[in-house]
């Protein structure tokens, strides 16, 4: 079961770095997205809030890439993905690469299906949320 | 702005990253909704329109205005230690950003009006808390 959780969040974010967002098997109906911190915090649901809350989010940056570096199971529900943001800002043309912050996404899986995405653009304020320390990357 | 107020209430200072001299472009919201009222209504499809006022304002000015509103110390905070300090906007306060609207003007004849981002910080609306 553990693996199967792997195995599904390793497959989408597969996609998201090949720039493609147009599968959404993988997720639960009522899925929860969340921006936690950042420009534009918020909370959608469901399949169409998702892809609201996305498009909000990759509006403002050209070739933007979550590329994901490593991959933790935190429990049996629990994926926590470090992730190095990557893209170039629209209009000032701000460089996501020179920006610095490392950032961090929680994966939510039940029964086979992601029932909440929650993005971190400050990967320490993901580990604060879930009592994690960088060193142990485990509760 | 109110998430740097935030963090100088927060923190009890207000802080800048290094010697404070990179810049933010600014610009206040009415005039950047006069510019996209113009641009659905005049610009060529396609058009690239900067809304910028400030071309570039040094943040350690920023600090400064938010300091003094706040009544806080005006402290450099180092590289290493921004990303405690700032969190998730650490590396945007640490970018250089300076841009022109100088093509945006002269394509649509736009002239910002409202008060710079220094003079608007001075007036004090991003200070008062939620009552």
């Amino acid at each position: 079961m553990s693996s199967a959780n792997l195995e599904l969040v390793r497959s989408i974010y597969e996609a998201w770095e090949q720039d493609d967002y147009s599968s959404v098997e993988w997720a639960d109906p009522a899925i929860e997205f969340e921006m936690a911190d950042g420009p534009d915090p918020g909370i959608w649901t469901g399949l169409d809030g998702m892809a609201r809350g996305w498009r909000t989010f990759r509006s403002t940056w050209e070739h933007f890439s979550p590329a994901a570096t490593e991959f933790r199971e935190l429990d049996d529900e629990h994926v926590l993905v470090l992730v190095q943001f990557a893209g170039r800002a629209k209009t000032s043309g701000l460089d996501l690469a020179q920006v610095g912050t490392q950032q961090a996404n929680l994966i939510q899986i039940r029964k086979g299906k992601v029932t909440r995405v929650v993005l971190y653009w400050d990967r320490r304020r993901a580990y604060a949320d879930l009592g994690l320390t960088e060193e142990s990357g485990t509760p | 702005m109110a998430t740097v107020v935030g963090i100088a209430r927060e923190k009890g200072v207000s802080g800048y990253i290094g010697d404070g001299s990179n810049r933010w472009p600014a610009v206040h919201r009415l005039d950047a909704a006069r510019l996209f009222r113009l641009g659905l209504e005049k610009a060529p499809a396609g058009s690239v329109l900067h809304a910028i006022a400030d071309e570039g304002v040094p943040i350690r000015d920023v600090a400064e205005v938010i300091g003094r509103h706040l009544d806080v110390p005006v402290v450099s905070i180092s590289s290493d230690d921004a990303g405690e300090h700032f969190g998730w906007l650490a590396g945007f306060l640490a970018a250089d950003s300076p841009a022109s609207s100088a093509l945006t003007r002269e394509l649509l004849g736009w002239q910002p009006t409202h008060p710079g981002l220094i003079e608007d910080l001075d007036e004090g609306h991003c200070f008062r808390e939620a009552s």
